[in-house]
């Protein structure tokens, strides 16, 4: 920081002078007082010895020339650099003009020499201030905006110009300006300016603007106002391009979102070890004992059929969680190209005859979004098991209607079955419906994989399942492929 | 011993551990009573049904906790509202497979639960709550 009074002393002048009488050659013939502060060498010592020798080595050449021209016609010296016996570095400033005889004639010079030191310092010092403040706002991306409220004149720092990619040319105005505006951020920002106008409270809003070269980028705007006579008389403020930072906290939270679903989906995986799998290996322990303890050959005959029957159930339950951690690991196979009419129709192909022997209803419609990218195999899997549930939890009063469909929505791809069917409690099971092993029909007819096999598979895929049921009335499976995806850039 | 054969019944949708129970039971006991319900609505359904008739009301109920339609839990809340109607003390033991110390901890707040039991169940402890219910 520079204090207002090291201004002052140099407007002053208050630092010591130092004077010579020399030589065109530069020897010193005659040293006033107050030398010592100028050069750190007191003036009897420096009689008889050159003035150039006092100054640093490259600036002798130039002060040698000076000398020169300074016998011819007088002349005056900028700082230079000077060598003092404290060999401390130390900013001169000289000046030097001819002494005449009485027949014009030149017969030595006289230089006065001034501490300049500090003066260049501080100089140094500002405009290096200068510039790193110029370059801060040009890495934080602000700029200073200003706007006379009565001429309607508009100032544009450097900055903002860079922010909008103006050129030169760009003549900032308020209709000028508006036109990079989205027509969200025009009324947000004509909002604002209302706001300001009436209540002079300072206002912070976020502007998309199209800049000149065509490129969507994020303001962030602060506008403040500056009172005359208790009227608004000018509105001023800072532009601060924060295209970057929005776009970084998007990837963040959408980070932050996969990471939770993927902690809530690992916490699941917990509970079917403790809960799932522990069932069935419990069952092969005792059953192990009960064999062992067993004297009688035809019960451990029974006893055998059941370890049979055990394992192979813990079997298929391991293979249908490794199917979904397979999805899980693969999460990124690429997407194809799916025609969706092709797909669902290929899909109830395999189901012909449980259609045929329910007299069931299907129809789709694709229309709106003929095609899909996605995993062409997950999105048969996913249609597999939805078309499944629906054909079997069917009521027995009335015709299956099975309706899927298709559509997009902004970038979002949605897909809905829709049944008539039996319905889901879902006040009863809400979200569990979707874990492994849960059943929420007597009767058993669900093996409770279904579910949780397509909700991981849509997950790992970055999109959402969600479900709308009324008992008795029929269920409806929703998915959104992209629910979890950012806009595509 | 009493002169009235002991009744327990098992709430589990497992139809394994259901076998494996019976066995173990009968071989305890051959007298023994047995009934076995998939899930807490069955058996509630069954003890509203007889509720004044003690012959038929279990003595011991092994209760699991994950279950289609009503579960453990819900069964517990079901069963502490009926309690007061029920013609005899019955002896609540909630089996699981669960390794979740929650739910342990969560069982015995229940005055109506006399233990938690980790899966598998052994012989030794059957033998130790028809004991206890015996005597």
């Amino acid at each position: 920081m520079i204090a207002k009074r090291d201004i002052e002393s140099l407007l002053g002048d208050a630092t010591p002078e130092a004077i010579f009488l020399h030589s065109p050659n530069g020897t010193v013939r005659y040293a006033a007082p107050g030398c010592e502060a100028v050069l750190g060498a007191d003036a009897p010592a420096l009689v008889g010895t050159s003035l150039i020798d006092r100054m640093a080595k490259q600036e002798r050449p130039r002060l040698t020339e000076g000398l020169l021209r300074a016998h011819l016609r007088g002349q005056a010296y900028g700082p230079v650099l000077a060598r003092t016996n404290d060999a401390a570095i130390r900013w001169v400033e000289m000046r030097t003009r001819p002494v005449h005889d009485g027949s014009g004639g030149v017969i030595e010079l006289h230089t006065t020499m001034r501490d300049v030191t500090k003066r260049i310092k501080i100089h140094e010092e500002l405009s290096i201030r200068e510039r790193l403040e110029r370059e801060a706002n040009q890495l934080a991306h602000v700029g200073a905006w200003r706007q006379d409220i009565d001429t309607q004149e508009i100032y544009w720092s450097d900055e903002v110009r860079r922010i909008f990619e103006a050129d030169e040319s760009f003549q900032p105005t308020v209709e000028s300006i508006r036109a990079h505006y989205t027509p969200e951020s025009d009324e947000r920002a004509s909002q604002a300016l209302l706001t300001i106008l009436e209540t002079g409270e300072t206002q912070y809003i976020d502007l998309q603007i199209t800049t000149a070269k065509g490129r969507t980028a994020w303001i962030h705007v602060i506008l403040k106002c500056e009172m005359d006579q208790g009227r608004p008389a000018r509105l001023y403020g800072a532009i601060q391009d924060v295209t970057q930072r929005r776009k970084l906290d998007a990837d963040q939270k959408q980070l932050v979102e996969e990471l939770t679903r993927q902690r809530d989906r690992l916490a699941e995986f917990g509970y079917m070890v403790t809960h799932n799998f522990r069932g069935p290996v419990c069952n092969l322990v005792t059953l192990a004992r009960l064999v062992r303890e067993s004297a009688d050959e035809a019960e451990a005959a029974e006893l055998l059929q059941h370890i049979s029957s055990s394992s192979d159930q813990l079997l298929s339950m391991m293979d249908d969680v490794g199917a979904v951690v397979q999805v899980e690991r693969d999460g990124s196979v690429a997407d194809d190209d799916v025609d969706l009419n092709d797909s669902i129709a290929n899909v109830m192909k395999g189901f012909s005859a449980d259609i045929h022997a329910s007299k069931a209803n299907v129809t789709w419609d694709v229309e709106q979004s003929p095609s899909l990218a996605y995993p062409r195999v997950y999105l048969e899997t996913i249609l597999r098991h939805l078309v499944s549930n629906a054909l079997t939890f069917t009521t027995k009063d009335r015709t299956p209607e099975i309706h899927i469909k298709c559509w997009n929505e902004g970038h979002h791809a949605y897909l809905e079955i829709t049944d008539n069917g039996t319905g889901i409690d879902l006040a009863r099971y809400g979200d569990s419906i979707f874990r492994l092993r849960t059943t929420f029909h007597r009767g058993n007819k669900g093996r409770g994989v279904g579910l949780f096999t397509i909700r991981n598979i849509v997950e790992s895929m970055g999109g959402e399942i969600t479900v709308d049921s009324l008992l008795g009335k029929g269920t409806t499976f929703r998915i959104n492929f992209t629910r979890f995806k950012g806009e595509p850039s | 011993m009493t002169a009235a054969r002991t009744m327990v019944a098992l709430v589990d949708d497992d139809r394994t551990y259901q076998f494996t129970t019976e066995h173990m039971l009968r071989r305890l006991d051959e007298q023994i009573g047995f009934r076995w319900f998939r899930d807490g609505e069955e058996a509630m359904k069954f003890l509203e049904m007889h509720i004044m008739d003690t012959s038929h009301l279990p003595d011991v109920i092994i209760l699991d906790i994950n279950m289609p339609y009503m579960d453990g839990w819900q069964f517990l809340d079901a069963f502490h509202a009926m309690k007061a109607r029920i013609g005899k003390p019955i002896d609540i033991y909630m089996v699981s497979s669960s390794m979740d110390d929650r739910d342990a901890i969560r069982a015995r707040s229940f005055e109506e639960v006399t233990d938690y039991v980790e899966k598998p169940i052994t012989t030794e402890k059957l033998a130790a709550m028809l004991h206890r219910t015996q005597n």
